[in-house]
């Protein structure tokens, strides 16, 4: 179903490339986006109205290989992608000057040598109630994510409306035992609404979400038992064999709902445009272990403040310069239950007689950004962009009791050069160069739990740590041609892109090698 | 009108949606943060019947003062020790949890040496309990039974089977451990319900009243008038599903053709003609297969109803058999709890402490050879040797310290005696 719905959502793309500014390519589109301040900072949909984008569509297949050991303990060493990306959308004339834009990722992942996960399709996402196991395992992960936009144009001159949904279905399998087949769907919605009058804009969107995930670890060698443990916190966790007659059954059903909602503020000057928004949201998720009798494995609470605020400089028609400023907060408290089996025969379920925030799990960021951009007159792309991005990021996490506590600060330093290279009106050769720099500020573990000999603490939760405390540098190197007006009606281009990706840790050198990623491309641009 | 009812139901969906999202969130948003809380409990010693409400008189000869208790949090990891105080009442500081409470010691009175051992299973804390809470409500009672400090007891059980799926080889180990004959006429040997470690505990009448009783699937019994099979200090005899060469079938398995009953359960094609069966007088729906126990380790106890002669037709009168609540009609051998001499409970592996299925006063803990289909054996620890080089074997009423594991089973370990009528000295 979710196929057939991508398709049509390309050829809705294709519609919309009727109307397309030409040439489009991916430096038109990033300019395209660049200059889209309330699509770029805020959820408000309504808002696309404002920044009035013009026509595009972009299509195009990718093949991803990672490797290297500088990782996450859960994400693989050795990774290959395959991917599917359809977007597009603009103002539509035929709607009256409506907003309608769509999007479609297909993504097929094989993660080699990924640990400490037999229940989570991304076991990064900040749900720590999850079974884990230490046998280095092959996943095969598909995913299907759609999403569309829709304004209205201005109603009586002053008021738009709009709506974002967005739906996702996947499927994750483990290959090695205890091995589950999890399963996860994902839909939200995100009505909007703006108010305008002259220059200044107010807005407000409202978002309502719910996840569904679920999979049960089993195993297809039975002769061969399979411990691993029921995770409560990096270090805290109950170990045990994984079998339906083990003391850790198997299976994870977890449901998710969140609400949220933000406030939005614009202002369009003579030489200047500005944003500036804030929103909340709250995300409340339950993780079972039965679809019959459930036992409340935990629930994560998650609170989210993000404040933004965007600015671009018009100096004359040709140069421009944004700085972007974020600021994000979370906060994810973890819920442990005590509950006991009730096995009388009328009943036959758990009790819940109490329940206790156990751990928090804290994020906090400020992102700065500074971009410039040089174009050439009547052209829809760039020639220059230069820009620095200064990200200062605290993480603190907590269980209470034995408390145990973990701090990590790191200043994340990013600075890249994009040329465009254009050839005429046939073709344009867009380069990017960034480097980065990560400097670990402060890094501190303090561990009182009951286990820090065994490997679960040592091989899994230190290991992260150390991860997540590390310094780095790195590159990226991006190259991407266009060849444009390939068609009759010339309106079609080519492109053909490569990425290259490399990151040397200068800290626990023990631990960690580079991680290097290699993404080529061939692409469609309406 | 087809517009206006599907509007009206998107809305109402989506109502419902958002009513049960918010009622969700608000839920964890009340919850508070964890903090130590102290709990009190009281500790009695019972030698009577216990009525389900817990509420018993204790017995004044065997005063609890001073005994150990630990409060152990398994899903956790984690425990708090204490010690019982004034009034039977222990006290600790812990986290809020699921907790199993055990209380260890033991008392010497007139009528000889008693352990007062004791659990009691899957206790939620979720608030201070302080003494005058334990005084004015029975619910904060945990109630231990002494138990005469016996002879005999289980060595050694060989349970979990050899790969590839081979099972046939399970042999468990009856010794002497004190310093008087023991006669093994009329012992009985029980295999308990239910047959795997489980959170899912079975549950009984409440008439039974709380830890009066244990529940035999399997009740085997050795022959003899009173004094035929005499059990010297020292001495062993050992049981087995088949008493053969298990290595002709499974060169990974084990000898025990040599031991001294087979519990045979009619398969005419199985067994070894040479060693006597054992009868068995209690089951109530017989595998003629053979009799055999979970390899995933099941849990057993030696007991003698002394006064009551207890065969075959003893297991079909009301009241000494029971069914678990609810519809199924099978029937458990009722064995009162003074009338246990020795219990073990075998489980899946250590981690799974958190399912134990058998009360406190059988076996306070529990061990286990982790997996199945391994060839591992469990035995109790040598605490001492006797002048004939005979060993003492450690028996606290706690597997978990009582046992270890053993990389293969063997007949009479640790150079423990032949009885003089056993068949194995012909062997």
């Amino acid at each position: 179903m979710i196929k057939w719905i991508g398709c049509l959502v390309l050829l809705m793309s294709s519609c919309f490339a009727a109307k397309a500014q030409t040439p489009v390519t991916p430096a038109s589109v990033d300019r395209l986006k660049m200059e889209s301040l309330w699509l770029r900072h805020t959820n408000n949909v309504a808002g696309a109205i404002l920044d009035n984008p013009w026509h595009y569509a972009l299509t195009d297949f990718e093949y991803l290989i990672e490797k290297g050991e500088f990782k996450r303990v859960q994400s693989g060493n050795d990774n290959n992608a395959f991917r599917f990306n359809t977007e597009g959308g603009g103002i539509y004339e035929a709607l009256g000057g409506g907003y309608a834009w769509g999007e479609f990722h297909y993504d097929r992942s094989v993660l080699r040598g990924a640990k400490y996960n037999a229940s989570l399709a991304d076991p990064l996402r900040g749900m720590p109630y999850i079974i884990a196991d230490s046998n280095p395992s092959k996943w095969i992960n598909q995913n299907y994510a759609m999403q569309v936009k829709l304004a209205t144009p201005l109603i009586w001159d002053q008021l738009i409306l709009g709506v974002g949904a967005t739906y996702e279905n996947g499927i994750a399998a483990k290959q090695v035992d205890p091995r589950p087949k999890v399963l996860l769907s994902e839909l939200s919605v995100n009505p909007a609404v703006v108010w305008t009058k002259g220059r200044h804009a107010v807005g407000a969107d409202f978002v309502y979400l719910s996840h569904r995930e679920d999979g049960t670890a089993s195993n297809s060698n039975y002769r061969v038992p399979q411990m691993g443990w029921e995770m409560l916190f990096p270090g805290y966790f109950m170990e045990g064999e994984i079998s339906s007659f083990g003391s850790i059954t198997g299976l994870r059903n977890f449901n998710a709902n969140a609400l949220g909602g933000g406030l939005q503020y614009g202002y369009v000057g003579p030489k200047f445009k500005i944003i500036a928004g804030g929103k909340y949201r709250q995300t409340t998720e339950n993780a079972t272990n039965s679809y019959t009798t459930p036992k409340r494995i935990g629930t994560t609470n998650k609170k989210e403040w993000t404040a933004t605020a965007g600015v671009q400089f018009l100096f004359n028609d040709r140069n421009s310069l944004f700085a972007d400023y974020k600021y994000y907060n979370r906060s994810i408290d973890g819920i442990e239950y005590i509950q006991i089996y009730n096995p009388e025969y009328e009943s036959q379920e758990w009790i819940v007689y109490g329940k206790y925030i156990k751990s928090n799990y804290s994020t906090m960021n400020h992102n700065f950004g500074l971009d410039y951009m040089i174009s050439k007159e009547g052209r829809s792309d760039f020639s220059w962009k230069f820009g620095v991005n200064a990200l200062a990021e605290k993480l603190s996490d907590i269980y209470y009791l034995p408390e145990s506590t973990q701090e990590v600060n790191n200043l994340l330093v990013k600075a890249y050069v994009k040329k465009n290279f254009a050839f005429g009106k046939g073709s344009s050769l867009l380069i990017m160069l960034e480097g980065f720099l990560n400097k670990n500020t402060n890094a501190e573990h303090n561990y009182g739990g009951y286990y820090e000999n065994n490997i679960a603490y040592t091989q899994f939760a230190l290991l992260d740590f150390y991860y997540l405390s590390s310094s780095y540098n790195g590159f990226t190197l991006d190259a991407n041609y266009t060849i444009s007006n390939i068609d009759r009606k010339r309106k079609t281009g080519l492109y053909v892109g490569a990425s290259f990706n490399y990151v040397n840790p200068t800290s626990y050198k023990d631990y960690f090698d580079k991680r290097s990623t290699l993404v080529v491309k061939v692409g469609v641009a309406f | 009108m087809k517009k206006i009812f599907l509007l009206s139901a998107i809305v109402c969906l989506f109502s419902c949606l958002i009513t049960s999202c918010i009622k969700m969130m608000q839920e964890a948003n009340e919850t508070e943060k964890v903090h130590m809380i102290t709990v009190s409990y009281k500790v009695n010693a019972v030698t009577g019947f216990v009525p389900y409400s817990g509420e018993a008189e204790p017995d004044p000869s065997f005063q609890t003062k001073g005994l150990e208790v630990n409060f152990i949090n398994y899903q956790e990891g984690s425990s708090f020790k204490s010690v019982v105080g004034d009034n039977n009442i222990v006290t600790c500081s812990l986290t809020p949890g699921v907790y199993a409470i055990n209380v260890a010691g033991s008392v010497t009175n007139p009528k000889g040496t008693y352990r007062l051992n004791g659990s009691s299973l899957n206790v939620p804390f979720t608030k201070d309990i302080t003494p005058q809470d334990v005084v004015s409500n029975p619910e904060y009672t945990i109630n231990i039974r002494p138990a005469k400090v016996g002879s005999v007891l289980f060595s050694e059980i060989y349970y979990c089977g050899v790969a590839p799926y081979y099972f046939r080889d399970q042999t468990y180990t009856i010794y002497n451990n004190g310093q008087d004959v023991f006669y093994l006429d009329g012992l009985c040997f029980a295999q308990l319900h239910p047959n795997i470690a489980t959170t899912n505990l079975p549950s009984w009448p409440e008439d039974d009243g709380r830890e009066n009783f244990v529940y035999g699937l399997v009740v085997w019994q050795f022959p003899g008038t009173g004094t035929e099979y005499p059990l010297q200090p020292g001495e062993a005899v050992v049981l087995a599903q088949e008493a053969i060469n298990h290595t002709v079938n499974n060169p990974a398995s084990f000898d025990n053709s040599m031991s001294d009953w087979e519990c045979w359960s009619g398969n005419a094609l199985r067994g070894n003609p040479d060693c006597p069966d054992m009868p068995y007088i209690f089951w109530w729906s017989p595998n003629k297969m053979q009799w055999l126990t979970s390899v995933f380790g099941a849990a057993f106890c030696l007991f003698r109803i002394d006064d009551a002669v207890v065969n075959k037709s003893y297991w079909e009168q009301p009241g000494h058999w029971q069914r678990v609540v609810g519809p199924s009609s099978t029937r458990y051998a009722k064995i009162p709890a003074d009338a246990v001499l020795d219990g073990v409970e075998l489980l899946t592996s250590m981690s799974a402490l958190n399912m134990k299925r058998i009360p406190g006063f059988v076996d306070a803990g529990g061990t286990s050879v982790e997996t199945t289909y391994i060839g591992k054996s469990v035995s109790r620890k040598v605490i001492g040797k006797r002048a004939d080089g005979t060993p003492i074997y450690q028996d606290t009423n706690n597997s978990t310290n009582d046992f270890q594991v053993n990389d293969t089973p063997a007949i009479r370990r640790d150079s423990q005696k032949i009885p003089t009528w056993s068949r194995a000295n012909a062997l």
